[in-house]
């Protein structure tokens, strides 16, 4: 035979080992794999655990750390442990974290069971609508509540005026906050719960079914106990969200003198003087240290981290289960349910942004304004925060897109090394309180750049968003690589690729529109954050967030709300736009 | 001259040896086959040829090339191996061409584009694909992919071709027609070639020389005729082709003939051993094709032992008769359904003694340091 394909004699270039450019050449190129996931490393590591070196340096420090001199002491902690306040704070915290915990579980293992596995009408729209709340900004939402069901509200006060019902609630009480937490935290309770239960194997409850059982009974004695796991690890989330929860205490507890964790580190922060720092940071490393356990736990509970990322409406392969005519009170319930928590607050929102007040004595169409919307976009402060979480949304997003992609690969499709660790760094921002993670940066850039250039920039912020939204777009993007075989990469490696060129030529390649959904979630969430800014804003880097929160507080309600109105319009423009670009690429 | 070489390759995943002093020599040109259950360490094995699993010990060279040597603590990397693999999952990249796939080895050695393309060409005319290089991989039919994997692991002429249970994703007829042209094609490009299989038919029908492993080892090396007609044990026997293992005790040995009895009968029948056979409790191994049922003339012969015919089975082209003979169940393959109902058989003339004891390795044939478990 003719063919060129003859016995391997005639080596091809670069191939013989008495080729000393090539070899070279090949060290050089293994040299760079290393270099880069060296790099991807340390850079990580730095920027998630290097943070919080100054933290809990500071919280044992005698002064703040852009003083000069200072020598170690454990007064801070003292100081913060002999503080009643503090006290009061963590007992607060505490009451409201078990209150929301007990009554978002509650709601969202309800929700779960009946509109995934319960044949009742209206369960499709109802599993479009819960999502809203985990994926929309949430502190819109927030002032909505207030609008409407706070003493003065709208439908607290219509109730007083038409009625004879009693007012039994009051938001600004701990209970009260815990109700709108659970508003605000059920959907992702919802999530969870469900996500666990979609991963049940159905043949099980058709074995009770086989053996007797009626449906219902199936559900009963098969399915949720074999949720409890899932409810555990859910406990867990809601439990660690409601310790760190800023904007509820701000909005609500202030005015009744009502602190929480947060809020005790944000006055002793901002509004004492002179600040106490120290204690601050004292009361932070303990916070997280909380934290940190409660990650812990809930991974012992939830073995695999990568188990509990976003599974969005997998379909249950399980028959849904028919109840006759109690279905129509169930779907009653739960539309009940979402006229409270969802419609009524965002009509709230609404009609707060379109008014120049609202109060039901008043016809809204008596004093509807578009003036809210001018003065939002006429204000230098209100269009420098909407045009700086712009900035983070869009260019933060694609960088910590390239990050998110960048940890991933090294940590699971490579030899390097440390590469386990690497998981555990990018996943840990979980356990650390937004307030935390502003505190961090703000110390780290006090000791690396005392005269504040980058702090005061938008880069400072921005960098501490995306460090805290690390662990999210790493847990949209892990499963389209864990479900890449590595026998792509492997055929790369062996048809003489190194490891940065076959991750760049096939992986990257093939991982695209994860990285997009990577984006996309990274938009969403860098677009809504604020916690972090709280100790590092200064005029010229706000962000939506945190000037809603600031001006709501000193009693701007109509500009707050328009403002609120635009964070939901473009983030559901995004998402849309999204939803159907990604929709036609799967389709096609 | 030997193309690759592996000597004393050991891995160990815990306390679980995966490989064990594993050496091997594959010749140039040829065809060599690991053959093994799963997790003998086949796999292992080629993939640390391909630098794709490290080894603890051992060291492997490619021609005169060391790429690995545990001592010497060289590990060259994958891509500097030379060599081309067809994974069991062909890992065709989606998002490139068939041309593109093919391509990427030789974009990667920086070769011209027109020669890049002739040499594509070249390849894909070489497994038949040749109209097909526009296409993307999810336009293809299983054998196709499995062809354009191939093509891509020959293009920049690797020194050697790796092959990792290519067949195993095909249906049996293609599996079949796919064998035999790949072989052709081994031997029309004569690569020297290292294919993995659990597949003893593969294993016999294709290769040069078969290795056989078991739990890490090498059970045996040799070509296919030697390893079906001469197993070196009872796992070997048992695992490449059907085998029967009749247990009974060697009562007396002579020279090269030895008396078995088989367990549950008295009289002893008389076998050729070829040496090496002890007196005491043995498994005597026989294949069911080389069994004959004799009439009864030749019942008193040396040699022949009577039985009672309990279940046969149709298989096609033959029939699979089991008959009893003491306490054992022997499978005798017949032509017809019917026998007569005591049936007389007779062994072959040259028979296997194995230890009685299942699995052991009782009598190394090959060259690798033994350990007494």
């Amino acid at each position: 035979m003719s063919l060129t394909v003859d016995a391997p004699t005639g080596r091809e270039p670069g191939g013989s080992v008495t080729d000393p450019p090539a070899r070279d050449r090949s060290r050089t190129r293994r040299e760079r794999s290393r270099l880069v996931q060296f790099a991807t490393w340390i850079v990580a590591t730095v920027l998630v655990v290097g943070p919080l070196v100054p933290v809990v340096w500071a919280s044992l420090w005698t002064v703040p750390l852009y003083d000069d001199g200072g020598a170690f002491t454990l007064d801070n902690y003292g100081d913060l442990l002999s503080d009643g306040a503090w006290w009061t704070a963590v007992g607060n915290t505490v009451v409201f974290a078990i209150l929301t915990t007990a009554g978002a579980l509650v709601l969202g293992a309800a929700l779960a069971v009946l509109l995934q596995r319960v044949d009742m009408p209206g369960s499709r729209i109802y599993r479009s609508l819960v999502l809203g709340p985990v994926v929309l900004p949430g502190l819109p939402l927030m002032l909505g509540w207030i609008a409407m069901y706070s003493p003065a509200g709208y439908v607290t006060s219509w109730i007083e005026r038409n009625t004879p019902l009693p007012i039994f609630w009051n938001l600004y009480s701990v209970p009260g906050m815990a109700l709108v937490a659970i508003g605000s935290l059920t959907p992702l309770m919802y999530m969870v719960i469900g996500s666990a239960m979609s991963t049940l194997d159905s043949t099980l409850e058709n074995a009770a079914r086989v053996n007797g059982a009626s449906p219902l009974r199936a559900l009963f004695s098969v399915t949720v106990p074999m949720l409890r796991p899932g409810m555990l690890n859910a406990g867990v989330i809601c439990m660690a969200l409601s310790l760190e929860v800023v904007g509820i205490p701000l909005l609500l507890g202030t005015s009744s003198n009502i602190d929480f964790i947060s809020t005790y580190l944000v006055d002793n922060w901002s509004n004492e003087f002179p600040p106490r720092q120290g204690l601050v940071s004292a009361g932070a490393v303990m916070l997280l240290g909380v934290m940190t356990l409660l990650l812990v736990l809930r991974n012992r509970f939830a073995g695999d981290l990568a188990r509990f990322t976003t599974t969005t409406g997998k379909p249950t392969a399980s028959l849904p289960i028919t109840v006759g005519r109690v279905r129509w009170l169930m779907s009653a319930f739960v539309g009940c349910y979402f006229a409270i928590t969802l419609i009524i607050p965002a009509i709230g929102l609404f009609l707060t942004a379109f008014t120049t007040v609202l109060t039901p004595y008043i016809d809204p169409w008596d004093v509807a304004t578009l003036d809210n919307f001018s003065t939002v976009l006429e204000n230098p402060v209100f269009r420098r925060s909407i045009v700086n979480s712009l900035l983070i949304a869009t260019i933060g997003g694609a960088l910590t897109t390239l990050a998110v992609t960048t940890i991933a690969l090294v940590a699971h499709r490579s030899s390097f090394r440390y590469r386990r660790s690497l998981q555990y760094v990018t996943l840990y921002p979980r356990a650390i309180p937004g307030i935390v993670t502003g505190m961090a940066f703000f110390w780290s850039f006090v000791v690396i750049d005392p005269n504040g250039i980058v702090r005061s920039s938008l880069w400072g912020i921005g960098l501490a968003f995306a460090v805290r939204s690390l662990a999210l777009g790493y847990s949209a993007f892990y499963p389209a690589l864990a479900a890449l075989g590595e026998d792509l990469e492997r055929a790369a490696r062996v048809s003489g690729a190194d490891w940065l060129t076959a991750m760049r030529t096939i992986l990257v390649r093939l991982l695209r529109p994860a990285m997009a959904v990577s984006y996309v979630l990274l938009f969403v969430a860098l677009f809504a954050d604020y916690d972090p800014a709280l100790f590092m804003v200064s005029p010229g880097n706000e962000v939506i967030g945190l000037t809603m929160l600031n001006l709501w507080i000193t009693g701007v309600a109509g500009p707050v709300a328009a403002l609120g109105i635009i964070q939901l319009v473009v983030t559901a423009v995004v998402l849309g736009t999204a939803r159907l670009v990604f929709g036609r690429i799967s389709n096609g | 001259m030997a193309e690759l070489s592996i000597t004393s390759l050991g891995k160990s995943f815990g306390d679980v040896r995966a490989l064990d002093s594993v050496t091997i020599v594959a010749e140039e040109g040829k065809l060599l086959t690991l053959l093994g259950p799963s997790g003998c360490g086949k796999s292992t094995t080629l993939w640390s040829v391909a630098g794709l699993h490290t080894p603890d010990t051992g060291t492997i060279s490619i021609g005169d090339r060391v790429v690995y040597d545990a001592e010497r603590r060289v590990e060259v990397p994958p891509e500097d191996r030379q060599c081309g693999v067809v994974f069991q999952s062909y890992a065709i990249w989606p998002h490139m061409s068939v041309a593109d796939n093919v391509g990427y080895p030789l974009k990667l050695r920086k070769v011209a584009k027109a020669e890049r393309r002739n040499r594509i060409e070249e390849v894909l005319a070489l497994v038949e694909l040749d109209h097909l290089g526009g296409r993307y991989p999810h336009e293809l039919s299983g054998g196709q992919q499995q062809r354009v994997a191939l093509a891509r692991s020959l293009a920049y002429q690797p020194r050697l071709l790796l092959l990792d249970e290519p067949f195993s994703n095909l249906d049996a007829k293609l599996r079949e027609r796919a064998r035999d042209w790949l072989r052709d094609l081994q031997q029309r490009v004569g690569i020297t070639t290292v294919f993995v299989t659990h597949d003893q038919d593969e294993a016999l029908s294709m290769s040069d020389r078969v290795v056989v492993m078991n739990a890490g080892r090498v059970a045996q090396i040799g070509t296919p005729e030697e390893v079906y007609g001469d197993p070196a044990d009872g796992f070997v026997a048992d695992f490449v082709g059907s085998i029967n293992l009749v247990p009974g005790e060697i009562v007396r040995v002579d020279g090269d003939d030895a008396d078995f009895v088989v367990e549950g009968t008295s009289d002893p029948v008389r076998v050729r051993v070829d040496g090496g056979a002890r007196v005491g409790p043995g498994r005597l191994g026989v294949r069911p094709e080389a069994i004959a049922i004799v009439g009864e003339g030749d019942a008193d012969r040396l040699g022949t032992v009577r039985g009672i015919a309990l279940e046969h089975r149709f298989l096609g082209d033959h029939y699979r008769q089991t008959i009893g003979v003491g306490n054992a169940r022997v499978s005798v393959q017949t032509p017809l359904a019917s026998i007569p109902e005591h049936p007389v058989l007779r062994f072959p003339d040259v028979c296997k003694v194995f230890p009685a004891s299942t699995d052991q390795q009782p009598r190394p044939s090959v060259p690798t340091p033994q350990e007494t478990p």
